[in-house]
Parts: C-alpha cells; sequence; structure tokens
C-alpha cells in the first residue's frame, strides 16, 4: 500500500471531530478543517451546512503543496508551516501538521491575525498528538472478494 | 486512500495522466455530464483562459453503500504542457491508480512517450512498485483520420498487461469503459493490500 494510506481509529476522529468543533464556538470562525495532502477530507467543522468538503480539500492541499514548491524553486526547503490569506472578509489559514496532514482555519476578518496563529498552531499539535498514535493502529480488514464482486456489479448498474 | 471507519467510507483517488491535450479534461467532462447528479460533486476546473489545465481538475464520485461500506473516488487531471512538470508531481502524491490518456494521432508519439516515462518516474518517485500498481491505458482521439494502428501504439509504449481501452472522449466513447476498468482495479489493488 502507499505510504500516503491513513487509517484513523473512530475514536482518534472523533477525538479531532471534537478540537474542531470546540475552536469552532470560539471567536467568529467560519470553517475548520482537516485534509492530507494528496486532498482527502479527514474532518471538518463548519459554521454553515453545505460546505463542499471534497473540493475544499483538493484545493487547499493543491494550494499547500504548490506553495512549498515555490519555496524549494526559490532555494528554501519544502517546509511550509503555514499560509496566511488576507481576503476581503475573511483571513484563512492553512497549516502543516505533521508531515502529511494540514488544517485550514477560517475567521472572520476582524479577528486578530495573532489569535488564529496561536489558535491554529495548537491545534495543529493536538492533531498531531492523536494522529500519531493513530498511525500505529493496523487497518481492521475493509475489502474482501465480496466487496470486489459486489462492488463491480455496482459500477455495472449506474454506468 | 483514506479510511473513515465511522462513517464506513473508503476514499480513493484516480489521477488521469498524459500528454498535452491528449484528452484528460474531456474525460472528466463526459464523466461530469453522464453521472446522476446525487452521485458527482461539482466539476472544478483551475485552467488558463485558453481552457488549458493549470494545476488539475477535480471530481469527486460516489458509488452508493457496497457491501456497508461507502466507496468514494476523488478523480483527478495533472496539466500535460512540459512546463508544469512540478504540479504534475503534485496532483500524483497519494494516488491510488492512474489513468494514462493516449494522444492516438501520428504526430504525438514522442509526447506520449515522454509522458508515460515521466509518469513512471513519479510513481517510482513516490514509493510504488509499478509491477502492482493499478494503471489502466486509454487510447483516445480513435475518430480522428491520423489516428496510429493499436497496434502501433502498444509496440511504443511499456504497456503489456495493462488494461486498454480505445476511445472519443469527445464523444463518450470508451470513457466509461475506462473508468470502470481503472476503479475495479484500484479496489483489487486495496484487497491485496488489506
Ligand atoms: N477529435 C477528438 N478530439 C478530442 C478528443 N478528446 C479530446 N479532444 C479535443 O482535444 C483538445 C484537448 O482536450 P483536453 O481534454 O483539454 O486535453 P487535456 O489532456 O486536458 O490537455 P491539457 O490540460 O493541456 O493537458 C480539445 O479540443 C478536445 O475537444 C477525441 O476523442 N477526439
Ligand atoms: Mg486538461
Amino acid at each position: 500500500m502507499s505510504r500516503s494510506s491513513i487509517v484513523l481509529a473512530p475514536s482518534h476522529l472523533a477525538a479531532i471531530q471534537n478540537l474542531l468543533a470546540q475552536l469552532g464556538q470560539q471567536a467568529e470562525v467560519r470553517c475548520a478543517f482537516l485534509g492530507d495532502l494528496s486532498g482527502q477530507e479527514l474532518a471538518s467543522w463548519e459554521d454553515r451546512t453545505h460546505l463542499d468538503v471534497a473540493s475544499l480539500a483538493a484545493l487547499a492541499a493543491g494550494d499547500l503543496m504548490a506553495t512549498m514548491e515555490i519555496a524549494q524553486l526559490l532555494g528554501g526547503k519544502r517546509t511550509c508551516n503555514l499560509i496566511v490569506q488576507e481576503h476581503d472578509d475573511m483571513t484563512i489559514l492553512v497549516s502543516r501538521v505533521g508531515e502529511g496532514l494540514f488544517v485550514l482555519l477560517a475567521t472572520a476578518r476582524d479577528v486578530p491575525l495573532g489569535w488564529s496563529r496561536l489558535a491554529i498552531k495548537r491545534l495543529a499539535e493536538r492533531i498531531l498528538a492523536i494522529v500519531g498514535k493513530a498511525a500505529m493502529t493496523p487497518p481492521p480488514p475493509a475489502v474482501n472478494d465480496d466487496f470486489v464482486h459486489n462492488f463491480a456489479a455496482r459500477l455495472d448498474n449506474i454506468w | 486512500m483514506f479510511i473513515n471507519w465511522a462513517l464506513g467510507e473508503i476514499n480513493l483517488k484516480i489521477v488521469y495522466y498524459g500528454a498535452a491535450l491528449s484528452g484528460k479534461t474531456t474525460n472528466l467532462q463526459f464523466i461530469y455530464a453522464r453521472t446522476p447528479a446525487n452521485l458527482r460533486g461539482r466539476l472544478i476546473s483551475l485552467k488558463t483562459q485558453q481552457d488549458r489545465t493549470l494545476l488539475f481538475d477535480f471530481l469527486q464520485l460516489e458509488i452508493g453503500k457496497v457491501a456497508n461500506l461507502k466507496p468514494k473516488f476523488k478523480l483527478y487531471t495533472v496539466p500535460g504542457q512540459v512546463y508544469y512538470a512540478a504540479s504534475r508531481r503534485l496532483i500524483l502524491q497519494g494516488t491510488d491508480g492512474v489513468v494514462f490518456v493516449v494522444d492516438s494521432q501520428a504526430g504525438r508519439m514522442t509526447e506520449n512517450e515522454e509522458s508515460w516515462y515521466t509518469m513512471e518516474q513519479h510513481l517510482i518517485e513516490l514509493g510504488h512498485d509499478l509491477q502492482t500498481f493499478p494503471i489502466v491505458v486509454q487510447f483516445n482521439k480513435r475518430d480522428l483520420p491520423h489516428a496510429l494502428p493499436v497496434q502501433e501504439l502498444r509496440r511504443r509504449l511499456p504497456i503489456d498487461g495493462r488494461p486498454c481501452f480505445e476511445a472519443s472522449a469527445i464523444k463518450g466513447h470508451g470513457v466509461f469503459d475506462t473508468l470502470k476498468a481503472s476503479m475495479n482495479g484500484v479496489v483489487a489493488a486495496v484487497r491485496r493490500a488489506v
């Protein structure tokens, strides 16, 4: 299996979800989001429903990866710890979590940047503490021959 | 791949790779157009003013429940133009399978070959074993008068033993055969890995 595959135990995911929700209760947080650099969404909290988290994950991961690449081309290392985006109506911060994950935090524009920076840094540390352990959990068997067979049949049904 | 056990979701990533203008974006556009709205997300295209892919196209597909699991597929295309090599490497990160789109036109063979070998290079760098990594090949633009015979395409690319499909993405021919083969290949590879 490729090195990037990630499996989180339900309890760990719930713990992360909790952290995101706690943060969401504070200040004017619009959205807090955990994804991985291959563009998968892992967990999210949002103040409105119907956020397109799949697209958000793909775009934020692409953005972060592109930023790291820019640094490398400029002679730096591929270690972008934090991206700060200042928009007219909101501030978006993207921080790496360990090697392969990132968190995104969007707040209203009047939330002080210092607060957001600290908040996202703490969030990243706490998530890393959880995910670090999670990576040790072996995945339970998921995909058996039955699944492979049913899956193929399902595809033929759709298209 | 990401498995969310709490929700019973299995998230898998497939990248459409290939030379510039080979028809990668067209594949995704057709898939988007012909998939029931409840099974697909929006089609995101980061492109230039000339409609060339700049960073990627992205489309999420859901399959519904299979044996109590919800497989979700994230489809990406890479930008094919030579100077976007860095972006291609980024997009391949974490992918579970590749669809390699070949431009069948006689004049495009060198570009197809170059694209194939840089793809192999990237996949090796990312730690994949090319023997077992699911790559599906699509011979696209079969509708064009200067399309090379399939035999010739097979001779020029090291694709022996890989699933291959003839297609005309612009008309939709072969698009879903390719997609389904890739999805089944990815699922089979996951099965072998766990
Ligand atoms: N005749 C014909 N034209 C095609 C076919 N598939 C794609 N095209 C055309 O080829 C051109 C390029 O298609 P795209 O899908 O944008 O190619 P791409 O591989 O995404 O190109 P890049 O983003 O630059 O890498 C467009 O004008 C398409 O309409 C096909 O099967 N037959
Ligand atoms: Mg394109």
